[in-house]
C-alpha cells in the first residue's frame, strides 16, 4: 500500500509539473504546431456573440460547429474572413483581424431581419415626437405647437392626456418643459391674470404654484429639476436662476450670473465666471467643482451642462464646443449639436450637422504606477446632410441616427469604414427616439403621423456577453 | 525519550516571543493568500488569473488524489463489514499460544478472502515482532467518557454499546468525568447510570473533575486526564499493569458498534509497536443523521470522508475526536494536555515528542457513531456547527507546539520534522483558504478588467478552463454522493428511497457549507490564535 500510494503521489506530482506549465501557456494563448509552422506560437481569437443569438459560423469558407455566441481559438495572427448566417436574417460578412494574445472582441453583432417588424402603437395623427431622456415616456402633440399634448409611456403602451384639470385644458401649456430622468412635465402660462407653474405626472394630480407680481414679464428660457426631488423647480430668465419651491408655493431669486445650470442629484450645477461651481438645491453648501474652467470653453455666452455621472460633465458652448472636466478637456473643438452618453460603457456620442464621432474613456492599468484614464475619439460617420439627432444602440456597439427625415443604422467598425443603413422617413419636422431598454425606434410616420416603431433589437433573444466590463466603477475610482 | 515541554504556558522570553510568531503565522499566512489575491485581482488581473488556474488545477489533482484514496479506504472499510472480530481476537490467542492458527482459511467471498489475508499478513509480522501480546484475557479496556452538560438520554445509548458488545463488559472499565460545575441534573444522571450498569462492567467509576486546578484551562483534555489518574489508581489497586491496558476517550454521544472493542483489542494485540501507538477508528455521525439539516449533514459525512482519507496514510494519521491508546503511553507522556482544547489531536503529538517520533497512529477499519450537531432549530443548529467547526479548526493551536518540537527536536529524523511539520500547516491553510478561492476570489479577475486584460486572450479562456476543472471535480463529487449513500446506515423504513435522494441532491450545497461551515470558521480559529483570543471548550449541542 504504501509502496502504492507513493507511486500514485509521484504520479500526481508529474502530472502537476507537466501539465500546469502547459494550461497556462495554453491559458494565454500559446501552443505547439506541427508542420511547416513548427514551434511554439502564440495564437488569438475572436468572441462572436449576435442578437439573436444561433447563428452559423463562417471562417473562409468552412463552416465552424458552434453558433453565437462563441469564441473562435487557437487562431493565428492574420486576418480572418467571417461570414454569420441565420435563417430570415441578412448575412453579416467581414473580414476580422487577429492579433497574438489578443482577443477580437465582436460582442454585439446585430443581425438584420429580411422582414422587419414594424409596430403601430397609436392611429391617430401627431405632429411633435419629443422624448423625455432616461426614462420611458414620449410626449405627443396633436395640431402644430399649440395642440394638445398626450403622454405616451412605450413600456406600458399606456397613453395620458397632459394636464386633466378642466380648468387648463384651454389655457395651458404655453410652454412646456421637460426634465431628463423625470416622469414629470412642466407647464408654464398666464390663467387669470398669475403665472402659474404646474407639474403633471403621469396618473397623478398636477402640483404647481400660482406667482404674482412682479414677474408678469416672467418667462423663462430654460426649466430644471432634480428628478428625484421634484420640489424644486429652476428657471433661468437671462442669467438670474429663481428657484420655485412646490410645496411653499412661493418662488425666489436662488443665483445671478447664471451662463447656463443642470440639476443633479440634488445639487444645482451652473458655470459663473469662469468657475464652475455647485450647490446644493436648499441653497446650502456651495463648492467649486472646476475653477478656471472658462479658458477651456473659448467664448462668452451660454453653457449647457450636461452631467452624465457624479463626475462627469459635459459643457456644449452656443457655438459647439465641447468640453468635459477630465482630460483632455475639448473633444470638438465646434458645431456639435447634442451629446449621449452611454453610461455603462463610458461611451460619448456626439454630433453635428453633418457629422456623427464618439469618444470613449479606457482604464489603462501600466505595470507599474496608478492607473490612469484615455481618451480613444472617433469619427464615426462623416458628409451628412442635416444630422438631427442621434443614439447609442446595442450597448453601445451601434448608433441609430436621424438626418434630415431619414432614419439610419450605422455599424462602426474598429478595422474598417463603417456600415450605414437606411431604416425609414419619419413625419417632417418630427424627431425619432431611439431607447437600448426597448430596442425600439419610436417615429411617426411619414404620411399618416401615427406613432409607429421599428425593432431593432430582439430584447428576449439578446445574450449578453460573458463576464460584462464594469468600467463605470472605474472611474469613480480614478476620481 | 525527550523532555520536551508541550504546554505553551510556562514559555518565557524568547521562547514565549517565539511560539508568539509561531502562533501569529498561519492566520497571517491564511489572509495574507486571501487579501493577496483579492489585491492581485483588482490591479494585475492577469497575473490572478494564471495563479488562479494553476491553484484549481492542483485543487483538482488533490481532489482526484483524494477521491482515488477514499474509495481505497472505503473499500478496506467494507472488506472488515463481516469480520468477526472477537473470533479473530480468539485465533490469535491461540496463535500466541501455540505459534500456529487453528481452523483458519474457511473464507468465502472476495471480501472475506482478502480480509483473511490481510490477517494472515498481520501474524506474520507479529510472528517476527519480539514483543508479544498479553492474551486478549489480559486486556482491559478503559473507557473515558468527559461530561459537562450531556444528559442521560444522550449518555445511556453509548453505555449500552459498551455492555451490548461482543466483547466482555467484565474487561471494560467505565470512567464517567464528570465536571464538578456541571448541573446537579447532569451529576444524577451519571449516579443513575452507574447503579444501573455499574455491575455489568469491570468496574464503574465517577470521577468529579474540579475547577480551577493550577495549570487547567476549561478544556475536556484537564477533566479526562483528572479521571485517567484516578482510574490509574485503581488499577494498581487492582494490579493491573498499564501495558494490558488500553485507554479510549470518547465523546459522550459515542455509540460504538458490536464489535468496537473486539476490533479494538485485535489491532492492539497484531501491532507490534502497540505501547507507542494509537488506534483511531473511522468516525460516522449516524446516530441522529435524519434529524438535521441537510447542510449539517453533508459536513459531517464530508469530515467521516476526511478521516476514511487519512486513514489510508497511517504514517501520517493523527487521532482525531473519539480514539484509544496504549494507557501504558498515556501515562508515560503526562496525560492528555490540560491547557489545549484539541486534546484529541494534541495528545498524539505529545507522544510523538515524548518517544521521540517512535509512535503512530493505527488505523481501525471500523466505524463509531456520534451524533451531529443539534441545537434544535435550523438557526439554532446552524450557529452550533459554526461553533464546532470553529473549534476543531482550532487544532491549529497545535501547530506553533509541534513546530517547537520539531525545531528543539535532534532525534527526529529530518524528513519526518517537514513532513507532518508541512503537511499541519497547509492542511490548516488549505481548511482556512481553498473554500474562499475557488468559491470566490476565483471568479473575481474578470470583474475589475481593464481593457487590456478583456481584449485578451486570457480573459476568455480562463473562464472554460475553470469550467472545465469544475466539471471534471464533479466526478469526486459523484463519487463522494454515492459513497455517503453506501456509508449510510442500513435504511429504517421510515427513511425512504426519496429522503436519500434527497440527501444526495444535498451535496449540491457544498460550496456553500464550505465557505460558511468550514472555512470561515477555521479563518476564524486562525485569526483568535493570530490575536492571542484563546479559546475553551465550547461543548456542542446534541439532541435526540
Amino acid at each position: 500500500m504504501k509502496l502504492f500510494r507513493r507511486a500514485v503521489f509521484f504520479l500526481f506530482a508529474a502530472i502537476f509539473l507537466i501539465g500546469a506549465p502547459q494550461l497556462v501557456f495554453y491559458t494565454l494563448g500559446y501552443s505547439f504546431k506541427a508542420g511547416s509552422e513548427q514551434g511554439i506560437v502564440q495564437s488569438g481569437l475572436i468572441f462572436l456573440s449576435t442578437a439573436p443569438p444561433g447563428a452559423a459560423i463562417y471562417v473562409g469558407g468552412r463552416r465552424y460547429r458552434e453558433t453565437t455566441p462563441s469564441i473562435i481559438r487557437d487562431l493565428m495572427p492574420g486576418h480572418y474572413p467571417i461570414r454569420l448566417v441565420l435563417k430570415d436574417y441578412f448575412p453579416w460578412a467581414r473580414n476580422v483581424p487577429v492579433e497574438a494574445g489578443k482577443a477580437t472582441v465582436l460582442g454585439s453583432v446585430l443581425l438584420r431581419p429580411r422582414q422587419p417588424d414594424w409596430k403601430t402603437h397609436i392611429l391617430q395623427t401627431y405632429d411633435r415626437l419629443i422624448s423625455i431622456p432616461a426614462t420611458h415616456h414620449l410626449l405627443l402633440q396633436k395640431d402644430g405647437d399649440s395642440g394638445p399634448v398626450e403622454i405616451y409611456d412605450w413600456k406600458s403602451k399606456k397613453r395620458y392626456p397632459l394636464f386633466t384639470a378642466p380648468e387648463l385644458k384651454s389655457h395651458f401649456p404655453e410652454n412646456l418643459f421637460i426634465s431628463p430622468g423625470s416622469l414629470a412635465v412642466l407647464g408654464i402660462g398666464k390663467f387669470d391674470g398669475k403665472i402659474q407653474v404646474r407639474l403633471a405626472k403621469t396618473g397623478e394630480e398636477e402640483s404647481g404654484v400660482s406667482w404674482t407680481g412682479a414677474e408678469k414679464d416672467f418667462n423663462p428660457k430654460q426649466v430644471k429639476w432634480d428628478e428625484r426631488d421634484e420640489r424644486y423647480l429652476f428657471m433661468r430668465q437671462e442669467n438670474e436662476l429663481k428657484r420655485a419651491d412646490l410645496y411653499q408655493k412661493n418662488a425666489s431669486d436662488f443665483l445671478s450670473g447664471v451662463r447656463g445650470y443642470a440639476v443633479d442629484n440634488r445639487r444645482v450645477l451652473y458655470f459663473s465666471g469662469q468657475d464652475f461651481l455647485s450647490i446644493d438645491v436648499t441653497g446650502k453648501s456651495p463648492k467649486a467643482i472646476w475653477k478656471d474652467a472658462d479658458s477651456f470653453l473659448g467664448e462668452e455666452g451660454e453653457i449647457e451642462i450636461i452631467p452624465v455621472s457624479p463626475d462627469m460633465v459635459f459643457f456644449l458652448t452656443a457655438k459647439g464646443r465641447l468640453v468635459t472636466n477630465h482630460p483632455p478637456r475639448i473633444i470638438a473643438d465646434e458645431k456639435v449639436q447634442g451629446v449621449q452618453f452611454d453610461k455603462k460603457n463610458q461611451k460619448l456620442l456626439y454630433w453635428t450637422e453633418t457629422a456623427v464621432g464618439s469618444a470613449e474613456w479606457i482604464s489603462h492599468k501600466p505595470a507599474m504606477g496608478a492607473p490612469a484614464l484615455e481618451i480613444t475619439k472617433k469619427t464615426l460617420l462623416e458628409g451628412g446632410r442635416r444630422i438631427q439627432t442621434a443614439f447609442w444602440a446595442h450597448d453601445g456597439a451601434y448608433v441609430v441616427y436621424q438626418d434630415q427625415n431619414k432614419v439610419y443604422l450605422l455599424e462602426p467598425q474598429a478595422f474598417a469604414d463603417p456600415l450605414v443603413y437606411e431604416l425609414f422617413e419619419v413625419k417632417n419636422g418630427s424627431q425619432a427616439f431611439y431607447s437600448d431598454d426597448s430596442g425600439e425606434v419610436f417615429y411617426l410616420d411619414k404620411n399618416t403621423g401615427h406613432l409607429m416603431s421599428l425593432e431593432l433589437i430582439p430584447k428576449w433573444k439578446v445574450m449578453e456577453v460573458p463576464l460584462a466590463l464594469i468600467r463605470e466603477k472605474e472611474i469613480e475610482t480614478l476620481k | 525519550m525527550s523532555q520536551f515541554h508541550f504546554s505553551r504556558r510556562k514559555l518565557s522570553g524568547g521562547a514565549r516571543v517565539f511560539e508568539r510568531a509561531l502562533e501569529i503565522l498561519p492566520g497571517l499566512t491564511s489572509w495574507s493568500i486571501l487579501i493577496g489575491l483579492i489585491l492581485l485581482s483588482v490591479f494585475q488581473p492577469v497575473c490572478a488569473a494564471i495563479i488562479i488556474i494553476v491553484f484549481e488545477f492542483y485543487w483538482l489533482l488533490r481532489l482526484f488524489y483524494l477521491t482515488l484514496f477514499l474509495m481505497l479506504s472505503y473499500t478496506r472499510l467494507s472488506l472488515e463489514d463481516k469480520t468477526n472480530w472477537l473470533e479473530r481476537v480468539r485465533k490469535v490467542d491461540d496463535f500466541m499460544r501455540n505459534g500456529a492458527l487453528s481452523g483458519s482459511g474457511a473464507a468465502s467471498g472476495w471480501k472475506s478472502k482478502i480480509s483473511e489475508s490481510i490477517f494472515q499478513k498481520e501474524l506474520k509480522r507479529l510472528r517476527a515482532a519480539s514483543s508479544p501480546p498479553p492474551l486478549s484475557a489480559d486486556i482491559y479496556h478503559l473507557v473515558i467518557v468527559p461530561i459537562l452538560k450531556e444528559t442521560a438520554e444522550i449518555l445511556e445509548p453509548s453505555i449500552q454499546s459498551f455492555v451490548q458488545g461482543s466483547f466482555s463488559p467484565k474487561q471494560i472499565f467505565v470512567v464517567l468525568a464528570v465536571e464538578e460545575r456541571a448541573e446537579k441534573a447532569v451529576h444524577e444522571a451519571a449516579f443513575a447510570l452507574q447503579a444501573k450498569y455499574g455491575n455489568r462492567f469491570f468496574d464503574f467509576l465517577i470521577v468529579k473533575h474540579p475547577d480551577g486546578l493550577e495549570g487547567e484551562a476549561r478544556v475536556k483534555g484537564a477533566n479526562a486526564s483528572f479521571a485517567a489518574k484516578a482510574a490509574h489508581q485503581v488499577l494498581v489497586s487492582r494490579s493491573i499493569a498499564p501495558e494490558q491496558v488500553i485507554v479510549s476517550c470518547f465523546d459522550a454521544d459515542t455509540v460504538v458498534s458490536f464489535d468496537y472493542f473486539a476490533c479494538l483489542t485485535y489491532c492492539f494485540m497484531v501491532f507490534p509497536d502497540r505501547q507507542r501507538a494509537s488506534f483511531q477508528p473511522i468516525p460516522v455521525y449516524h446516530n441522529n443523521i435524519w434529524d438535521v439539516p441537510g447542510f449539517a449533514r453533508i459536513l459531517e459525512t464530508g469530515a467521516s470522508f476526511f478521516q476514511l482519507t487519512e486513514a489510508s496514510h497511517p504514517d501520517r494519521l493523527v487521532t482525531f475526536s473519539s480514539h484509544s491508546m496504549s494507557f501504558k503511553a498515556l501515562v508515560e507522556v503526562g496525560y492528555w494536555p490540560v491547557d489545549m482544547v484539541s486534546d484529541d489531536s494534541a495528545i498524539f503529538w505529545k507522544a510523538f515528542f515524548h518517544y521521540d517520533g517512535d509512535y503512530r497512529t493505527v488505523p481501525m477499519f471500523t466505524t463509531l457513531s456520534m451524533d451531529v450537531v443539534n441545537a434544535g432549530g435550523w438557526w439554532q443548529t446552524c450557529v452550533s456547527v459554526y461553533k464546532q467547526k470553529r473549534r476543531w479548526a482550532w487544532g491549529v493551536e497545535n501547530f506553533p507546539i509541534v513546530t517547537r518540537g520539531f525545531l528543539q527536536s535532534k532525534k527526529i529524523p529530518i524528513f519526518e520534522r517537514l513532513r507532518h511539520g508541512c503537511k499541519l500547516f497547509e492542511g490548516h491553510i488549505a481548511w482556512a483558504t481553498w473554500p474562499f478561492i475557488l468559491g470566490v476570489i476565483g471568479w473575481l479577475p474578470p470583474f475589475f478588467t481593464s481593457r487590456e486584460f478583456s481584449d485578451s486572450v486570457i480573459y476568455y479562456t480562463a473562464p472554460r478552463i475553470s469550467g472545465i476543472i469544475f466539471n471534471l471535480a464533479s466526478v469526486s463529487l459523484l463519487t463522494t454522493i454515492v459513497l455517503s449513500l453506501m456509508l449510510l446506515p442500513k435504511a429504517k423504513i421510515k427513511y425512504s428511497f426519496f429522503r436519500r435522494a434527497v440527501h444526495a441532491l444535498e451535496w449540491l450545497a457544498i460550496p456553500l457549507v464550505a465557505i460558511f461551515f468550514s472555512a470561515l470558521p477555521a479563518l476564524e480559529a486562525q485569526t483568535r490564535l493570530m490575536l492571542a483570543k484563546y479559546m475553551e471548550f465550547w461543548v456542542s449541542d446534541k439532541k435526540r
